[in-house]
């Protein structure tokens, strides 16, 4: 397709983002930057993890966001004594019939959204990412297709670690994102605050559908990336692995492993669903950059040497960023 | 003693045909009668038999019991008129006071015979042997091994002090020698780095190009090489891109090559010198931009205008009291 008819497309169908970014601002202040994250996963057909301390609106935005959409959302509490059964279903016994029928668990829903998730066992945490990666769950015999879409939105605390269970790195790489949520400002908090202590309800409508997002999903994978942002996105993430091939010999000992290919497949889908989120029919710079460190900051293990010093993987990230040069 | 002398005796009975027919006699010996406690002590065998003998190699050690072998040297043989030599030659010492006997020490030989083949001995020649095991012995050895005498008379003296060794003039003029020939090679290999390098220094000397002449000079070569002119749209927007890109970290001390386009439009709005052309560069870059990522195909005047604002951006920040035209640059001493 010729990139002005794309773009033209784009801004057509792209319309609605401004829609629904205005009903989830009803209810969520501030949390820009949220809230078209989880667009981005929604568009890029991924899953996201959002860390924050309690009292963000982290489940309040996941909640909003699937009531934005006609769209069956489910919320899960992942406690210690949670079970897989629990979440994907399981045979009950009919005593009537003298037989076994299956009871689906809240699993089969649009949105899923995992409170705590670092709260429920490794065999609770495995079964969810399970049905995450192959969209599909198996109960007993017989193996059943997860709605379509089908997004996990799945939040855990960074404080109160005490009987966790931390996701192990293999799972949290199945994230196309992992968000972090920070502090309002002080003028946004005082919008909350008014907010939540007058009588107004503030109910969010359905304003888009499943067939809109499906619809909106198959123009993403349109929109086009030109050769020298692959190049960059590429050197991003190899830079992560050999970061020495790249100038920068002092995060050698820094990174214990970089990001997978995994990475680079989400960082271009991310790219293009921002790109589309801004609609535009191609992707920029920008775009890559914006993303890169939602996409990346799960996927880097930093080494005990650089917990020693206090540095993160996003302290790497943005060591590469400030070290690469944009297209 | 006695009981010596009837082992001899015996053993001289058993083999008496042998000892009337051949020659032999071995005979030990030591280099002293009386050493002091920890002493060496050379300790020797010697073996003078015909050439038609074959010795079996003697376990002397065998016979050397309370007394501490410290060397053993490997046995020498020679000649002496017609007859061969065998000399076996010991280190020993003790270290306690002692009369010390050695006894006979026994030499086990073979007469050789023809025909016969060789059996396991110190033979210099291929004669064929005797199966039959004759032996003769050595003398026995008496000496003396002593403490050091106390005189219980004289007073108990102190400790030697340690021995001074006195200066050796020449070692320490060669040691004096040697330091002023390191001092020297340091300091010739100094003057020559130094030579060197103050010779690289005039050769080379740094020329600093203001930013706007370097910008400028490259737009002038990218003019030169007509890419869009050729269809090389994107390289000629890439390139020309490149060349604001390189001319703002020059002037502006800007990371500008890893700033995206909206950080670095970001980044001239609150810088006061690059203020003013913030607006102009916004077109610049976006337009860039769509054909660089876009696939977008820009008509002749837009590839045009991309020098025109290129060149505007670099005039309309040329710092005051510089010359447009200045091309060569200064030299930095």
């Amino acid at each position: 397709m010729d990139i002005s008819a794309l773009n033209e497309k784009i801004r057509n169908e792209s319309a609605f983002i401004d829609i629904l970014m205005q009903e989830i601002g009803k209810v969520i202040v501030g949390q820009k930057a949220m809230v078209e994250r989880l667009v981005v996963g929604l568009l890029g057909n991924g899953h996201i993890l959002i860390e924050g301390v309690p009292g963000l609106a982290k489940t309040l935005a996941i909640k909003t966001l699937a009531s934005a959409m006609k769209a069956r959302f489910q919320r899960i509490q992942f406690t210690p004594d949670l079970l897989p059964a629990d979440l994907i279903g399981t045979q009950i016994y009919n005593q009537r019939e003298g037989s076994f029928f299956i009871r689906k668990g809240p699993i089969f829903a649009n949105f899923i959204l995992a409170d705590e998730i670092n709260r429920a066992p490794a065999k609770v945490q495995s079964a969810l990412l399970e049905a995450m990666q192959e969209r599909q769950v198996t109960i007993g015999e017989e193996t059943f297709k997860l709605d379509d879409p089908f997004i996990v939105l799945a939040t855990q605390n960074p404080i109160e670690q005490e009987g966790t269970y931390p996701l192990p790195e293999a799972q949290v790489d199945r994230f196309m994102l992992k968000i972090k949520i920070t502090y309002p400002l002080r003028d946004e908090e005082q919008r909350i605050m008014k907010q939540n202590v007058t009588d107004v309800d503030y109910a969010v409508q359905p304003v888009i559908s499943i067939g809109e997002i499906i619809n909106a999903r198959k123009l993403v994978r349109e929109v086009y990336v030109d050769e020298k942002i692959e190049k960059y996105i590429l050197d991003i993430v190899f830079a992560t692995r050999t970061p020495k091939d790249f100038g920068l010999e002092k995060l050698s000992d820094l990174i214990s492993y970089g990001a997978s290919p995994r990475a680079s497949i989400y960082l271009a889908l991310a790219a293009k669903s921002l790109a589309f989120i801004k609609r535009r029919g191609y992707v920029i710079p920008e775009d890559v950059r914006a993303i890169c460190m939602d996409v990346l900051r799960h996927r880097i293990a930093v080494t005990y040497e650089a917990e020693a010093e206090e540095l993160t993987s996003e302290y790497i990230i943005q060591e590469i960023l400030n070290k690469l040069e944009v297209p | 003693m006695v009981k010596s002398f009837f082992f001899v005796l015996f053993h001289s009975l058993l083999f008496v045909n042998s000892i009337s027919a051949q020659t032999i006699s071995a005979k030990s010996s030591t280099d002293k009668n009386d050493y002091l406690i920890g002493d060496y002590i050379d300790f020797t065998v010697k073996i003078e038999y015909d050439p038609s003998i074959s010795i079996i190699n003697p376990a002397i050690k065998d016979s050397l019991k309370n007394i501490d072998i410290i060397k053993s040297e490997a046995p020498v043989k020679k000649e002496e008129s017609n007859k061969k030599v065998l000399v076996y030659k010991f280190i020993l010492s003790r270290y306690d006071s002692a009369e010390v006997v050695i006894p006979p020490i026994p030499i086990y030989y073979r007469i050789s015979k023809e025909g016969e083949a060789l059996s396991p001995v110190i033979s210099d020649n291929n004669i064929a042997s005797d199966t039959t095991i004759r032996s003769t012995f050595t003398n026995e050895v008496r000496f003396t091994v002593h403490s050091l005498k106390i005189s219980r008379e004289e007073e108990i003296k102190d400790v030697k002090a340690p021995v001074k060794i006195p200066l050796d003039w020449k070692i320490v003029a060669l040691w004096i020698l040697a330091g002023l020939l390191l001092i020297s090679a340091v300091i010739f290999l100094y003057l020559k780095w130094k030579k060197n390098k103050q010779v690289t220094e005039v050769e080379a000397p740094k020329i600093d190009i203001p930013p706007h002449v370097a910008a400028l000079n490259s737009l002038n070569l990218l003019e030169k090489k007509k890419l869009w002119q050729q269809g090389l749209v994107k390289e000629y927007h890439t390139e020309i891109t490149e060349i604001i890109r390189n001319y703002f970290e020059a002037a502006f001390n800007l990371p500008a090559l890893e700033l995206s386009t909206s950080e670095l439009l970001e980044e001239l709005s609150v810088n006061p010198e690059a203020k003013k052309i913030a607006g102009i560069t916004s077109d610049f870059l976006n337009n860039a931009d769509l054909v660089k990522f876009a696939k977008f195909q820009p008509i002749n005047q837009v590839n045009e205008q991309m020098m025109i604002q290129a060149k505007i951006i670099i005039e309309d920040t040329i710092p005051s009291g510089k010359n447009l035209t200045e091309e060569s640059g200064k030299h930095v001493q």
